[in-house]
């Protein structure tokens, strides 16, 4: 007896409005339930768009849906939920301000005689809790790390009895030891009966940790198949490139020093954030800063380029201490900065592409004159920027929330680079890309060196081995051990590393 | 999506429209000759059509003012304030010079920055102490409507009019006339200039691309360089030294002398002028026409039959309900078309 599949997709199809780009062509997806689902693609192949179709919060243009066999329409997320189809975001979507209890129960409050009852709350979620090893309650969620949010949101989905788990890129923002629990946690909901589907572009982990895989490419479903028949080569090749890694250059260190932090102290209210951090950075050189958490790697980025302002320390660049400049007089000097949460900070969102690309150079000459924009510089600026670096889209003038969240990526990395900066601070600077654009990216990384160096922040072990020639641990604020390239070879000894409080 | 936007505005003034119609309709005794008045009314001659272009000239100024707000993300409710109190300063230091030019540079300039001093206090209070810049607007704007109250009331009262305002400005300070018998001015040609002047700006000056980035996105742009608040410090002084021209224009073209209540709720129709244009700065000029045309034929309509004036104000609360509407309804729009 063959099984019904729980959900199945057939010959959908999806062009997005007024931009015409044909996110998806043609998908065929079948998930039953009890497995674990990978799906794989490129960025800007359509799999998130496919997840969110299925989660009801786009509407396709044709093809069906299917739910045990009776084709369904979800004209919105509440119908889709209502035949147990949950979708956990990328970027999630919880209220920060909220309990954790309070985003468990948002919109289905547990009442008891018109008022909220945290009681009966308690009770319910308890059993789920137990089961995800989810312990806080009361917290609000801006103090979680982004592990324990995921696991809020799939609490959520399981208290509203989802039989279809959809996550999109779990593990983005999860470090190797998180993604592990992760996983098991997946495995465990399959064992329950549950069908999960998770995006991702680690070919490897799809590969372990999945019983079927679906590799997409241009908006169509080229291969599924079972992972035990599958060879990480074989997915590579379908998702349409060369899984090829790169050949790490050993630099040639012996620039003059570019950047001089002294005694660098951040306090935010009572919480050191940064402890008297220390180091100095040469033309050439890329450092990575690396903690398993929130660990100050980020606030340092953050107070280097001006964002917040040091309590003690001084920063020098190029000979002279920027410590109380402002940001704009700090990047004009030749610092470029990649902020973490790229869609809130590093993007205009109601802004045309060209908008977004120019916010570095529209106030400098050529470009802007007598207090006047010159469009056509600018638009020619953007042209050149967007070639080179490989952005595909149809004009300079469309709105940039209608690119994929790839090519987002590379916008963002084009407007930092193109204008050679001579230090570059970037967060996570590979992060939810596909192979074929981290090697991009470490190759343009590799092109600085000659003009000026990095500090990347972190806490991807990988991304810090395939970029860094250093590797600056923190823990807490404090920057605990600093290792050369040559003596690092495995994610796990860095992870070890800065697990280790000594 | 531009032709989409211009669509609906059409259909609001459609409604608007139908509804005014239908509203007329039951409380007048005489509807045909009422709906003809209320309707045709305002071109049916030089006077009426004039006077209606010059009572547009106040909104354009305070939907230009409310609109250099939006554009920066901000919002000011208190241009009705601004557009008070800084016509009656205007007007009180103008009475002081006897030399027309001198009088009328003074009466613009004092009155410009006593309405962009109302709305920058309000706006630091927020840029320092994170105070909510619609309360902060609205309350000051409200108070210094009742200290420009008082100022007319007390010590500038005119002892020998009838009623509460300054004494006449000279003849020769006021701006040309220039479709007489009708109160239309020149006025009107500067707020059209000033429209083009600002869509200019807005589209290709460094200045407007800060403004509508800080709009877009403030914390893109204050990681990018943009300061921030210097943005919503000179959006708001702007927004409300252009709200106190047209109070100091309406006196210098219309009235004269500042009066009691002369400026007739200006500031906060200025707001649904500035929305009925989406907030583009060169059709504010048309959509302050519209909003001026329904006040014009209720007015008309009441002095040819006997039809309460108030109509109008139900009529604009229509419209704004509408436009308002619009706007969020073009916010969910864009949400919804989002892919990544």
């Amino acid at each position: 007896m063959t099984r019904q599949p729980l959900l199945q997709v057939l010959n959908v199809h999806k062009t997005f409005h007024p931009s015409g780009v044909r996110a998806l062509r043609s998908v065929n997806l079948s998930l039953n339930a009890g497995t674990v689902h990978a799906l794989l693609g490129a960025n800007g192949a359509g799999k998130t768009t496919l997840v969110r179709i299925l989660a009801g919060e786009l509407q396709p243009d044709g093809g069906q849906i299917l739910v045990d066999g009776i084709p369904v329409t979800f004209r919105n997320p509440r119908d889709a939920r209502s035949y147990g189809i949950a979708l956990v975001h990328q970027n999630l979507a919880l209220v920060d301000e909220l309990t954790v209890l309070e985003n468990v129960f948002l919109g289905r409050e547990p009442l008891s005689l018109f008022f909220v009852s945290k009681r009966k709350a308690r009770q319910k979620i308890k059993d789920v809790f137990e089961r995800l090893s989810l312990k806080v309650t009361d917290e609000r969620v801006e103090n979680l790390s982004m592990a324990e949010k995921q696991k809020i949101e799939i609490a959520r989905a399981l208290l509203f009895g989802a039989r279809v788990l959809l996550l999109d890129e779990p593990t983005a923002y999860l470090n190797e030891e998180e993604e592990e629990k992760l996983f098991e946690l997946l495995r465990s909901l399959k064992n329950s009966g549950c069908a999960v589907l998770f995006i991702t572009h680690d070919v490897d982990k799809a590969l372990n940790f999945s019983d079927r895989v679906t590799v997409m490419r241009e908006g169509q479903t080229v291969l599924s198949e079972e992972s035990c028949r599958l060879t990480v080569q074989q997915v590579v090749e379908t998702m349409g490139f060369q899984g090829r890694k790169r050949t790490f250059q050993v630099p040639t260190v012996g620039g003059e020093t570019l950047l001089e932090v002294s005694n660098l102290t951040l306090n935010l209210g009572k919480k050191i954030v940064l402890d008297r951090i220390s180091f100095t950075l040469r033309r050439g050189e890329v450092i990575g800063l690396f903690g398993l958490g929130n660990d100050g790697q980020y606030d340092l980025l953050e107070t280097i380029v001006g964002l917040k302002k040091p309590s003690s320390g001084r920063i020098v660049f190029k000979n002279q201490e920027i410590t109380h400049l402002s940001i704009y007089e700090r990047r004009r000097l030749g610092i470029a900065y990649v902020p973490e949460d790229r869609a809130k900070e590093a993007l205009n969102l109601n802004g045309s592409v060209l908008e977004n690309a120019v916010v570095n150079v529209y106030r400098k000459a050529p470009y802007a004159r007598l207090g006047f924009l010159r469009w056509s510089l600018l638009e020619q600026y953007t042209f050149d920027m967007l070639k080179e670096f490989e952005v595909k889209l149809v004009s300079v003038r469309q709105p940039v929330r209608i690119l994929s969240g790839g090519n987002l990526q590379r916008l963002v990395l084009a407007r930092e680079l193109f204008q050679k900066p001579e230090l570059l601070l970037a967060c996570k600077p590979t992060s939810g890309l596909d192979i074929q654009i981290q090697n991009y990216v470490a190759e343009k990384l590799d092109l600085m060196r000659s003009y000026g160096c990095a500090l990347i922040a972190s806490n991807d072990a990988e991304e810090m081995l395939n970029l860094c020639d250093r590797v600056f641990i923190f823990s807490k604020g404090r920057l605990r051990r600093v290792l050369d390239r040559e003596k690092l070879f495995r994610p796990e000894e860095l992870i070890s590393l800065a697990g280790d409080k000594g | 999506m531009r032709s989409l936007r211009i669509l609906s505005s059409i259909v609001t003034v459609a409604v608007a429209f139908g509804a005014s119609a239908a509203i007329l309709c039951l409380v007048s005794p005489e509807p045909r000759e009422t709906l003809w008045w209320f309707f045709v009314g305002p071109f049916s001659n030089v006077y009426f059509f004039g006077n209606m272009l010059a009572s547009s000239v106040p909104l354009i100024f305070t939907g230009l003012a409310a609109c250099v707000a939006f554009s920066a993300g901000a919002f000011n409710l208190g241009l009705e304030g601004q557009y008070y109190f800084g016509a009656i300063v205007g007007t009180i230091a103008a009475l002081n010079f006897s030399n027309a030019t001198v009088s009328r540079f003074v009466a613009l300039v004092v009155s410009a920055s006593a309405g962009a001093l109302l709305s920058f206090v309000p706006a630091l209070l927020k840029v320092k102490f994170s105070f909510n810049e619609l309360i902060g607007t609205y309350m000051v704007g409200q108070i210094f409507v009742y200290v420009g109250d008082y100022l007319l009331n007390g010590p500038f009262r005119d002892p020998s009019a009838a009623f509460s305002a300054t004494r006449y400005l000279n003849e020769n300070v006021r701006l040309t006339r220039i479709l007489p018998p009708s109160s239309l001015h020149v006025g009107y040609l500067i707020g059209i200039m000033l429209c083009f002047l600002f869509y200019f700006l807005y589209r290709y000056s460094t200045l407007g691309y800060e403004f509508r980035t800080v709009r877009g996105n403030p914390r893109f742009a204050k990681i990018h360089g943009i300061n921030v608040d210097k943005i919503l410090l000179i959006a708001m002084s702007l927004s409300g030294a252009l709200a106190a021209l047209g109070g100091m224009i309406d006196v210098l073209g219309v009235h004269g002398r500042a009066v009691k209540g002369f400026s007739h709720g200006s500031g906060f129709i200025g707001i649904a002028a500035s929305l009925l244009a989406s907030n583009d700065p060169s059709l504010i000029f048309l959509s302050a026409l519209f909003l001026a045309y329904l006040d014009s034929g209720a007015e008309i309509a009441s002095l040819m039959v006997q039809t309460p004036p108030e109509i109008a104000r139900f009529v604009q609360g229509i419209v704004l309900c509408m436009v308002t509407a619009q706007f969020f309804l073009e916010r969910r729009e864009l949400d919804a078309d989002s892919t990544a």
